[in-house]
């Protein structure tokens, strides 16, 4: 199978991510629970992991790492933690309803939201449209490094500094940034939070994902129960990561985390390898009669991830049929349908998403595939 | 398991960070799971370290701003807390 669907998940993991998550499976019990060493093992394992995250993500410490299932929970964490007591909050227009829904959720308490509509791949638009939506109940903003539809590369930095000049606490979704391009929390000021999976560019297995916290402390666990701390006390603890990590932790998943997060650090310039392809690929279907694509021109702001239609056969029938070919992309809305809204795409797209696995061959096999289809 | 002095502190990841700092500091030290009774709220973690150490071992993880909790030394019945 020729897999392009690295967006949803990457499929393809370093051998040392399964021999990570076997070996883990057959010696790692319970973290934190027992004083036997098949718990110790597991609790090394997590800490391990913890240590490799921090200095990946830029945390302050060790235990401000929280593993969580996947970025959406640790989403909801941050944002859920945050907005409880209601106000406003700004999001981009190009944000995942991992973000949309727990904010209409919260609606009931309070809580409303503008989106900052922008044109796509222009940065400086987008900061001042943030700027325009921040009113003086704003409590944060919340926005995705990179659009999961588009591939483009939001300008993090300047909206962290606009934050920061208006004292508004501000959420990262790095969930298609993370193991791509750089997200560092200790270059940021603002963002309080970057929420990001294990199992996308970081490499790990499904099951695995990261809430990076600044403090953390100052916002409630989203779900209360065991830790292996103070467990004569009926309060979660109010200390990192045992507030925010209730419940038999996945060690056998970190296991594999850990193992791809080393080999994203080995590998180095994933969005250099993963921007060739996007060129290549972009550049090419440009040629193609007969297809609209999303692409920035060489401008840099967009990452291994582009989106595209073919005219008269829907995005559907097109992903439909490169899988009888045996190509995997993602049609539809890509359960962001904000970010359709912001380009004026009422229809869905066609996903094509690279990893550090994919090269040129790959490329090459899809726009063959997509020259059949069209006839 | 060696003898030592226990240091109880508030979970398994911050036992393991103390030990890993330790541990860059020369001295040894395990994680261990003690004795519920000895923590005070319920289940925790401490480190184990050797008596000889404990000074210095209290001295770094105070410098680390870790929150310590009780102390414990060897006594004849076990252990004995180690009041500051």
């Amino acid at each position: 199978m020729i897999y392009l669907d690295n967006a949803a998940t990457t499929l393809i993991k370093p051998q040392t991510v399964f021999d990570a998550v076997n070996s883990a499976l057959k010696t790692a019990a319970n973290a934190g629970r027992g004083g036997h060493g098949a718990s110790m093992c597991a609790a090394d394992i997590l800490y391990a992991c913890r240590e490799c995250a921090a200095d990946f993500f830029g945390a302050q410490s060790a235990e401000n790492i929280i593993f969580t299932l996947n970025a959406t929970h640790a989403l909801n964490i941050a944002i859920q933690g945050v907005m409880r007591n209601g106000g406003h909050c700004v999001i981009s227009g190009y944000e995942h309803n991992s973000v949309v829904r727990p904010l209409a959720f919260l609606a009931e308490k309070g809580v409303s939201y503008s989106v900052a509509r922008a044109p796509l791949f222009e940065p400086e638009l987008m900061v001042e449209a943030i700027g325009r939506e921040i009113k003086k109940n704003t409590k944060a903003v919340i926005v995705t490094h990179v659009s999961n539809v588009f591939g483009y590369i939001l300008p993090v930095a300047e909206i962290d500094a606009l934050c920061a000049r208006k004292g508004i606490a501000m959420i990262v979704d790095a969930s298609q940034s993370a193991g791509c391009l750089p997200v560092k929390l200790n270059s940021l000021t603002a963002t309080n939070f970057i929420c990001a999976p294990g199992h996308k560019g970081l490499l790990g297995p499904q099951g695995t994902g990261l809430l990076i916290c600044r403090d953390g402390r100052e916002i409630p666990p989203l779900m209360q129960g065991g830790t292996g701390s103070q467990s004569q006390e009926a309060f979660s603890p109010d200390f990192l990561p045992d507030r925010h990590e209730a419940g038999t932790q996945n060690s056998h998943g970190v296991a594999g985390l850990h193992e791809g997060i080393k080999y994203v650090c080995k590998v180095g310039n994933v969005y250099g390898k993963e921007r060739e392809l996007l060129d290549f690929c972009a550049l090419e279907l440009k040629k193609m009669s007969g297809v609209t694509s999303y692409y920035d021109c060489g401008k840099g702001v967009q990452s291994g991830v582009i989106s595209f239609n073919l005219a008269g056969i829907s995005a559907d029938e097109v992903s439909y049929q490169l899988s009888l070919m045996d190509i995997a992309v993602r049609a539809g809305f890509h359960c962001a349908p904000l970010a359709h809204e912001s380009v004026g795409d009422r229809a869905g797209t066609v996903r094509v998403s690279f990893s550090v696995f994919n090269d040129i061959s790959d490329v090459e096999m899809l726009l063959s595939a997509l020259h059949k289809i069209k006839k | 398991m060696m003898s030592g002095c226990l240091i109880i502190l508030r979970s398994v990841t911050y036992a393991q960070r103390a030990k890993r700092i330790l541990e860059k500091h020369g001295i040894g030290a395990y994680v261990i799971k003690p004795d519920a009774t000895l923590v005070g709220n319920g289940c925790g973690f401490a480190v184990k370290v050797p008596e000889l150490y404990l000074a210095e071992t209290l001295d770094i993880l105070s410098r680390q701003n870790f929150e310590i909790g009780k102390v414990y030394v060897p006594s004849k019945d076990g252990y004995r807390e180690l009041k500051s």
